[in-house]
């Protein structure tokens, strides 16, 4: 019994091959740009994660320095004296064979064994990786790129990640020349208890904590939210498609279920039998959308990779590996978002009487109700989102305002239109427009899901193409100040650097020193920078907060500026003052914007940079050249004095480099955006294409009464544009909306920047023209058929064995 | 003369073959008249009537209406002609959801721009519909959204009304009061009436009936 009314339930399907594929399509869709976006984040943090704890032993405690020198071997000695286990780590960037690598040298002997550390296994090993030449250890990628490793026996590695090198703590040091400076010391977890305090041996180290790996993580972290706030979005867009499909078929097979119920047929099995339908569907479509997922993925990670190189110095591989966690996961989400689409429609089912009610529900009052919830809803929602907006709590808070935002508009759409054609019907007088807007209005119960996906495309399409104009004006502007220098050059030792320095002066207009050191400010990393006091800087660098006298007190040697991220994070104020490494207190006097940097930066007088810091490397050089000078310049730099063409970059380059790197990190988003709007046209096609089909009963009557079809489509044609139109138009306000919050409240909250607002009225233009393209495209196919029809069909109509 | 068909056939292409409905008609209606169509299920009322009301096309023959013959019409006339000329009432009552009881009303008159309030209240008085305007089609019983029906055809004074089994969904009481309402008023409206129905019993109370039997009209 239970076969033969499952293949009468599913017979439904070889009638209605559209509905059919709209419905795999829907859910299809949904899982495959959720888990594209989980695939692509899956990637990065397996990434960091592998980079971390391998590199950096970073789930473990370190101890760490201000000063740039490194530790002395020294503070090695009275650690170990006073009974702490610690392991020293020499590491620095090195040139093997014309290609920079991270070289990490450690101590086999003392180093804490851990699962990440590939180091050795056992004394044949230990004694290979010590005894000379000695061993390199790196993955067989970064070996492939290296022609030169300076006798050291290459050893291949999966696990180190590339661009990475293990050696001995004794190569490193030759190499890098660090002359026994330690560079960090990794603590062992098992610590004897009661020893000295760490401040007590050597007041210049501090202890990092281990586990939560490094900054990188969570500055991306934001990123990656970005990244599946998207993803939930185009998914829940996706299930508006099922959600809908699924409504149709169940109604249109409402007949077949009374009449198998009648035959005897409990309800029980018959929603047995439709849960186990769907789910099939739902695993086919399922797996279909992880497939293309997978394809989508593939196609947007190179571009996410350059944008976490770019933005936050975060290295992932361009590649995509198959990961069966996320197979289940996406087919999971396929199977629960299949479960949310049909939960009503089930339910319904269940309340269903064997009988058919003489009188179809009551259009009018029913459908007025349940209008005026949603709205209710939407409102409460909406205001939800302003009053979050008062109250600070980080990043959940600032996603909690986008969605309660986005849902509530949403949900107030209907109410809205609603009204609007209720409006319209009134002031209309004439016959044919009176019906037209009220039949709009009747129509809206079956097109506000996907309206509602169409204002979420809409919205977020204008939010996140006004956030990212807006960086990008900004961000060039920046650009333009930050990079004021026309030539930047970089020394390859000191002692060029100082041959450099007598050099240039007489060749240039002027000569700007940019010499840093990486230290410890208020307990996180910071690059501490000295600048010249020079017009340069007075007249282009990025100050928004602080007074005339900014560069006298900077020159002066008291004051700093620091980057705006660092102030929000830290909520400075002007006139604080800050402890910086090497006993060097300075006041805050103002700060710059800093875009795309992931850390604090500290800007202080050249001249008490150079006392504080007289070890700094001086080997960078921004130069002021006329224009009409700057070959001159470059080739009298590389002929006359010597320097390879890669240690001079000019500011065209530069700028270009840097709007490269913006406009990848933006594609990704750009992508995510169109493929939602198109799955938003989808819905409207495909709601469109079910409604046809129940549309015919409420034309032929207008048929009958000497209305041709012709006008009939056309009409038909007008409603969908009005409806696409009045959607577009509410969805520019909460597509602004949505954009304040992105710029004022998520950036801010997670990159530490706030942008102003710019809007760009063209950009709505050429996205309203593409929604009405799509409107346009999702109404052909559906209006065609009703044009078409023949007199037959809307005669059968009037027929009596209706 | 309101209606001449003569030598009118109609046949349907179906998956048997050629299926031959009507087989040669001849019917005359004068003006005022009101003629009932008998016959069995199936017999070609139906498409009897969707002929004579520009709905459909005959195969062969003419149909001449008020001295036009539309048989040769084209789509956009035989749209003006069911907007002016005749009046169509279907079992189903087949009214516009979206739109009230009075809205429904007036549609049909205001399409063939022949509105006329006097007589539109007339015809509500008549039909007893006065309390229902405001409300919609779904929440009226089948007599009253019948009735609705009625009057929208007749608000728009067709010199023909064209009927099919108007009463067939309603119960014997109502249906024939229903009948005896749109009967009067046709007469009131000076319409000719043409309406199928199964009934002997209603068939008696219009002028004349003739009966549909293999595609041909019984002397
Ligand atoms: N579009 C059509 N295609 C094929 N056959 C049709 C079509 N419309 C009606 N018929 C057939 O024509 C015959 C007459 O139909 P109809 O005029 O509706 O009869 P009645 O109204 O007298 O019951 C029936 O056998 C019906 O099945
Ligand atoms: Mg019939």
């Amino acid at each position: 019994m239970i076969k033969t009314t499952f293949l009468a339930v599913i017979s439904h399907w070889r009638y209605r091959p559209i509905q059919l594929i709209t419905l795999v399509t829907g859910i299809a869709l949904a899982t495959a740009l959720w888990s594209g976006v989980q695939a692509i984040n899956s990637e990065a943090r397996a990434s960091y994660a592998r980079a971390a704890s391998v590199l950096e032993q970073a789930n473990l405690q370190q101890l760490i320095t201000g000063d740039q020198q490194g530790i002395p071997v020294e503070t090695y000695a009275s650690l170990r004296q006073a009974g702490w286990k610690v392991s020293p780590v020499i590491e620095g960037t090195v040139r093997l064979g014309g290609k920079r690598i991270r070289l990490i040298g450690v101590d086999p002997l003392t180093m804490p064994q851990s699962n990440d550390a590939p180091l050795v296994k056992d004394a044949s090993d230990l004694a290979e990786f010590i005894r000379a030449p000695g061993v390199i250890l790196m993955s067989a990628e970064t070996a492939a790129q290296l022609t030169d490793v300076q006798g050291l026996r290459i050893k291949l590695s999966p696990s180190v990640p590339e661009d990475a090198a293990f050696v001995d703590i004794s190569v490193a040091d030759r190499l890098l020349q660090r002359k026994g400076k330690v560079s960090r010391f990794v603590i062992a977890p098992d610590q004897s208890p009661s020893l000295p305090p760490i401040g007590k041996i050597s007041p210049d180290l501090s202890i990092r904590a281990g586990g939560n790996g490094t900054d990188v993580s969570s500055l991306t972290d934001s990123f990656h939210l970005n990244l599946t706030a998207f993803g939930f979005l185009a998914f829940v867009v996706g299930l508006f498609i099922a959600y809908s499909a699924i409504g149709v078929t169940f109604s249109q097979r409402r007949g077949t279920f009374r009449t198998l119920r009648s035959l005897g047929v409990s309800l029980k099995s018959l929603t047995a039998i439709l849960i186990l339908e769907l789910t099939v569907l739902a695993l086919i479509a399922g797996s279909i959308g992880v497939a293309i997922g997978y394809v989508i993925a593939s196609f947007l990670l190179p571009g996410v990779a350059a944008t976490l190189q770019g933005l936050y110095g975060a290295s992932v591989v361009g590649t995509l590996s198959f990961r069966a966690e996320w197979w289940l996961a996406g087919l999971a989400m396929a199977l629960l978002g299949t479960a949310v689409a049909s939960a009503q429609s089930i339910r319904q089912l269940w309340n269903m009487p064997i009988l058919a009610s003489a009188q179809a529900r009551s259009l009018a009052t029913g459908a007025e109700r349940s209008l005026r919830v949603q709205a209710v809803l939407g409102l409460l929602l909406l205001s939800l989102a302003v009053l979050l907006t008062w109250v600070q709590g980080g990043l959940v808070t600032a996603f909690g305002i986008l969605a309660a935002l986005l849902l509530g508009a949403a949900l107030m759409l209907p109410a809205v239109l609603a009204y609007t054609l209720g409006r319209a019907e009134r002031w209309a007088r004439k016959p044919i427009p009176r019906w037209f807007w009220a039949d709009t209005r009747l129509q809206l119960p079956g097109l506000s899901l996907a309206l509602m996906a169409l204002l979420l495309a809409l919205s977020a399409n204008i939010g996140v193409g006004t956030m990212v104009s807006s960086f990008r004006t900004t961000f060039i502007g920046w650009l333009d100040q930050r990079l004021a220098a026309e030539l930047y050059v970089t020394a390859r030792t000191e002692e060029e650097a100082e041959r450099l320095r007598a050099w240039l002066p007489s060749r240039v207009n002027t000569v700007l020193p940019i010499w840093s050191v990486d230290g410890d400010v208020l307990g996180k990393p910071v690059q501490i920078f000295g600048v010249a006091d020079d017009a340069t800087y007075r007249e282009n660098w990025p100050v928004i907060t602080g007074g005339d006298d900014v560069w006298d007190k900077i020159a002066s040697g008291k004051g700093a500026l620091v980057n705006e991220q660092m102030w929000r994070r830290e909520g400075l104020k002007v006139g604080d003052r800050i402890a910086l490494p090497g006993n060097f207190s300075v006041d805050v006097v103002g700060v710059y914007s800093d875009f795309g940097n992931p850390v604090g930066q500290v800007l202080v007088g050249l001249g008490a940079f150079g006392q504080h810091y007289p070890n700094a490397a001086k080997l960078r050089y921004g130069l002021r050249v006329q224009t009409s000078e700057l070959d001159r310049v470059r080739s009298a730099l590389i002929d006359d004095f010597g320097l390879p063409a890669d240690a001079i970059v000019d500011q065209a380059t530069l700028k270009r480099q840097s709007r490269a790197i913006f406009d990848q990190t933006f594609a990704v988003t750009g992508a995510l955006n169109a493929l939602t709007l198109a799955v938003a046209a989808f819905a409207m096609f495909s709601t469109l294409l079910a409604l046809a089909a129940s549309r015919l009963p409420q034309l032929a009557p207008l048929w009958a009464m000497g209305v041709r079809r012709r006008k009939l489509a056309r009409l038909e044609v007008i409603r969908s544009v009005a409806l696409w139109a009045a959607t577009y138009f509410v969805s520019i306000p909460v597509g602004l909306a949505l954009a304040w919050v992105l710029l004022a409240i998520v950036n801010v909250e997670a990159f530490g920047w706030r942008l102003p607002l710019m809007i760009f009225p063209i950009d709505w233009i050429y996205l309203g023209l593409a929604a009405l393209g799509a409107a346009l495209v999702s109404v052909y196919y559906p209006v065609r058929l009703l044009s078409k029809v023949a007199p037959a069909e809307l005669l059968k109509v009037f027929t009596n064995e209706r | 003369m309101i209606l001449s068909m003569s030598a009118v056939t109609k046949s349907y292409q179906t998956a048997e073959g050629c299926l031959s409905i009507l087989q040669g008609i001849d019917l005359d209606i004068l003006a005022g008249e009101t003629v009932a169509l008998t016959g069995e299920s199936g017999s070609g009322k139906s498409t009897l009537l969707h002929l004579a009301g520009g709905l459909d096309i005959v195969d062969t023959g003419t149909i001449v209406a008020h001295g036009v013959n539309i048989t040769r019409f084209g789509e956009a006339e035989r749209a003006e002609y069911r907007r002016t000329q005749a009046g169509l009432i279907f079992q189903q009552y087949n009214l516009i959801p979206s739109l009230t009881v009075k809205a429904n009303l007036h549609f049909h008159a205001q399409l063939a721009d022949r509105y006329d309030a006097s007589w539109s209240d007339s015809l509500s008085a008549g039909l007893g519909l006065q309390g229902l305007l405001d409300r919609y089609p779904d929440q009226l019983s089948g007599g009253q959204q019948q009735r609705v029906a009625i009057g929208r055809t007749l608000a728009a004074r067709p010199p023909l009304v064209l009927a099919d089994e108007p009463t067939g969904n309603l119960d014997e009481a109502t249906g024939d009061a229903v009948l005896e309402i749109m009967v009067s008023l046709c007469k009131a409206a000076g319409s000719s009436l043409l309406m199928v129905t199964h009934s002997t019993r209603l068939a008696a109370k219009l002028d004349r009936t003739i009966t549909l039997k293999s595609g041909r009209i019984l002397s």
